[in-house]
């Protein structure tokens, strides 16, 4: 069970208490319902209970990201598990590496042996379908009829996959392979008379020297020696003692896991490819190395209908994807860990920490200076003519009004990091979901246009949470602290000199009986917006009653379009920015 | 008549532009919608198009709502009759989104002929329905919902009792003022910011709030900010001072300029001195 910690300091809930007073709120008036529409099966409980208390989502993100960078891999998986609501088995150590598979294998068979067969692809079309271009009213409208299928089909029948033995078979896996090192040097005492040496000839699908090979009830597991191997095939284990290593491994049946222990690696594949959860459970864990991870669509830690799993534990990474890839999950679970190195992260649309219904998408990046990169793709043309849609980097959607969003979170340590997206991003959410992007130490660069950086939309919570360093920030309008349409946004700032530059409805906004928050506790900084009627600290009247926005800056020599130090300003029914000292 | 006009104007085609999302067709979706306003409002065409439109009152869609709004709004009072005969049909789920539809558009077309039949949705089982009867009432501006509203001041839920004290705001009198009064000490925010509404609409003598401060900054805030321009008597004693920041803040909000000179030499709180001579600033240049 995730435990929640009242992480933040004291400070702040005093001085949020002080600034509310001064509109005539408490923090008792922050709050929503949960049910403004009929509640889907697949939202997550979490976001049920934060509804009745916003503020609330700051501890869960905070804490989510104590335990994803927890020692025990497995602790965090379980904890993400948890959200689900299930119980989580103890991981079982019991057994040799090989049993643990088998086991896994036969679990993963019964569940998807009942899957119902209209489930066939129906999330993947519904991804992939939504931004496709429409030159016409009646292809949009053709369009609308079959989305409004597809959600149908996926409502009805999504419930029918027994996701709890799915989540504790990844669970078991992960702790399989976390234990492994030595197991691979007891290879042969614990299958007798198994160790052969191949010749390359003789193994499918791989080109390199093999010490191990061996067909399981669960498919085929080659060890390779330390040079330089190639894979192609379909295995179901891959373990690699070392070397710079080629990897565009078919799809196994169910599970997939490659370790590869050393090494300046090439992974490339397609669609479904690299640590790609689809209707099974896929585990990759790179223990050292520059590698470079190549791959389109599904990919590199994408978990649907299961769990996608990536981990690298070292080196100066590039990663690319298109779509729905880097930490990525919907009806499943999706994982993308990079522990050190100065890492790239390139996708075009829902990437980097992503959530769709009942998923939960986290990308996480320990060390180094890290790039995170959205293409220019996929043209938002609901809205405009010259914007892409980005919806990543600590992002979740539903598909309103049908099904909620699930959990989408990106974690970066620390290190001076890029992160450049379009519309949607950046700790952001739509319909009943929560986008965190939560950022450690180090000058970082944000840059977005749009529904970003600390942007909920459309009932869902939207948060971006930046710990240290002199940090920058630009984005367009919803931003910065703008909660839409009874939703949360929230960007707050620890310490660091920062710069904060956006047009309009940002800088702690809400807009249709939201909450938008803009809080910064340290340094001196500067505010820069073009409308400062609707920003700054603003909350707008719809539905008869007011939106709430607060810009709350504790302490600093700091600069606003909208007043000085020590000052505090009202803009809007209940909007109020406040600088303390 | 509705086949031939049908048979003439392809309605659903017509639908279809006015609901586009794409912005790359706007004035194609702006014309459309001024197509059903012209022909809502025409008699040879009105009927047919206004049961078309009210057909469409249970769709999913919030673009699709908010363009219905919007065409009906343009129509007018002429809609009234066709979206009232139709209320009895709640929508094809428990979301019950004919009826609120109805009940929203009714409100944005207003006057008083909308009254009876919003009125008998306030006792509604669903709170959303409650919350969108009496919005709908306190927009049709007619005094005769009062006692429809004043039911929906005790409701368990917030947003509900939120739309009522809206209501309310509208349409009270003087008779009403103890309920709105009632509503400055709602324990949720909308309630409390429309009861202020509907007092500051009334102009109430401001002696009346004064009385009610009590130590609670957020209840002061309220009674101080519904005695503003009430021409009454202020001292800078030691009740005053021993008050929170923010119920001196509300104050300064309402005070005299003379007063807030004087406040101006004893304040301490480097945020209010500011809000202070900001305030004598203004107040000197009018």
């Amino acid at each position: 069970m995730l435990i929640l910690f009242a992480v933040l300091s004291l400070s702040f809930d005093a001085y949020l208490d002080s600034s509310l007073a001064f509109i005539g709120l408490n923090k008792k008036d922050l709050t929503f319902r949960n049910d403004y529409s009929l509640r889907d099966p697949y939202r997550f409980a979490i976001i049920d209970s934060l509804l009745e208390r916003p503020l609330g989502a700051i501890d869960f993100a905070l804490a989510m990201e104590i335990e994803f960078w927890d020692d025990q891999q497995e602790h965090m998986l379980g904890s993400v598990v948890s959200l689900y609501g299930f119980q989580t088995t103890s991981a079982s150590r019991e057994g040799s590496f090989f049993d643990r598979l088998s086991t896994c294998h036969h679990i993963l068979s019964d569940v998807y042996a009942d899957m119902p067969a209209q489930l066939d692809r129906v999330f993947e079309e519904l991804i992939v379908f939504s931004p496709e271009p429409t030159g016409s009213i009646e292809e949009e409208k053709a369009y609308e009829k079959r989305y409004d299928s597809l959600v149908s089909c996926l409502g009805a029948h999504a419930d029918k996959i027994d996701h709890e033995k799915i989540f504790n078979a990844a669970l078991t896996l992960l702790s399989a392979v976390n234990g492994l090192k030595t197991d691979i040097f007891r290879l042969p005492t614990v299958h007798p008379g198994a160790r052969k040496v191949c010749s390359p000839s003789k193994v499918r699908g791989m080109d390199g020297d093999v010490v191990y090979y061996r067909e399981f009830d669960f498919g085929r597991v080659v060890v390779g020696d330390s040079g330089a191997n190639t894979y192609s095939g379909d295995f179901a284990v891959i373990i690699d003692l070392g070397g710079d290593d080629q990897y565009s491994c078919a799809k196994s049946d169910y599970l997939q896991v490659i370790i590869d222990e050393a090494g300046n690696d090439l992974y490339q594949g397609e669609d479904y490819s690299i640590a790609c959860g689809d209707f099974g459970i896929s585990l990759l864990v790179d223990r050292n190395g520059d590698d470079t991870y190549e791959a389109q669509s599904f990919s590199l830690g994408a978990g649907i209908f299961g769990v996608g799993i990536l981990i690298d534990c070292g080196g100066n990474d590039r990663y690319h994807g298109d779509t729905f890839t880097q930490g990525a999950g919907g009806f499943g679970i999706g994982i993308l860990v990079d522990a050190a190195g100065n890492d790239t992260y390139t996708g075009a649309l829902y990437a980097q920490g992503f959530a769709s219904t009942y998923g939960i998408g986290l990308l996480g990046d320990g060390q180094g200076n890290d790039a995170y990169l959205i293409e220019a793709k996929y043209l938002d043309e609901i809205r405009y003519l010259d914007h892409y849609l980005a919806m990543s980097q600590g992002f979740s959607i539903g598909f309103r009004p049908d099904l909620s969003a699930g959990i989408g979170m990106l974690f970066d340590r620390c290190g001076n990091d890029q992160y450049i997206g379009d519309i949607f991003g950046q700790g952001a959410s739509y319909w009943y979901g929560l986008g965190a992007l939560v950022d450690g130490g180090g000058n970082d660069n944000y840059v977005a246009f749009q529904y970003v950086q600390g942007s909920g939309v459309h009932i869902a919570f939207g948060l971006l949470f930046d710990r240290a360093g002199d940090d920058n920030y630009v984005a367009k309008g919803v931003s910065q602290g703008c909660g839409h349409d009874l939703a949360l946004g929230l960007l707050f700032d620890e310490q660091g000199s920062d710069t904060y530059a956006a047009f309009d409805l940002s800088q702690g906004a809400g807009s249709a009986n939201g909450i938008g928050m803009l809080i910064d506790e340290s340094g001196d900084d500067a505010y820069a917006v073009k409308r400062i009627h609707n920003t700054q600290g603003y909350g707008d009247h719809r539905r008869e009653y007011g939106s709430v926005g607060v810009l709350m800056d504790l302490t600093g020599d700091d600069t606003y379009t909208s007043g000085g130090n020590a000052e505090f300003w009202e803009k809007g029914e209940h909007g109020i920015g406040i600088d303390w000292r | 008549m509705l086949f031939f006009f049908c048979a003439e104007v392809d309605l659903e085609h017509l639908y279809d532009r006015a609901t586009t999302r794409l912005v790359v067709f706007t004035s194609v979706k702006d014309s459309a919608m001024q197509d059903f306003v012209s022909m809502g409002k025409d008699p040879m065409t009105s009927d047919a198009t206004i049961r078309f439109l009210v057909s469409k009152f249970d769709t999913k869609s919030s673009v699709e709502r908010h363009t219905l709004k919007d065409i009906l709004k343009g129509i007018g009072p002429a809609s009234i009759d066709l979206i009232t005969r139709e209320m009895d049909w709640r929508g094809t789920d428990e979301e019950a989104r004919s009826i609120k539809q109805s009940l929203w558009i009714l409100g944005e077309i207003g006057t008083a002929r909308i009254v009876e039949p919003v009125g008998r949705f306030t006792k509604d089982d669903a709170w959303s329905v409650r919350s969108a009867a009496f919005t709908a009432l306190g927009k049709s501006g007619s005094n005769t919902a009062v006692e429809h509203v004043l039911d929906g001041l005790k409701d368990t839920i917030a947003l509900v009792r939120k739309s009522a004290y809206y209501a309310l705001s509208e349409i009270a009198t003087e008779q009403e003022m103890p309920f709105l009064l009632a509503g400055l000490t709602d324990p949720y925010y909308g309630a409390r910011y429309a009861a202020l509404s509907g007092i500051r609409r009334l102009k109430q003598d401001g002696l009346i709030f004064f009385e009610q401060l009590v130590d609670d900054e957020t209840r002061n805030y309220f009674f101080l900010a519904a005695a503003a321009g009430s021409d009454i008597e202020y001292l800078l004693d030691d009740h005053f001072w021993s008050a929170s920041p923010a119920t001196r803040k509300a104050m300064y909000q309402i005070m005299p300029k003379t007063l807030l000179e004087d406040a101006l030499e004893k304040e301490a709180h480097p945020l209010l001195k500011k809000l202070l001579e900001k305030r004598i600033a203004f107040l000197q240049q009018k």
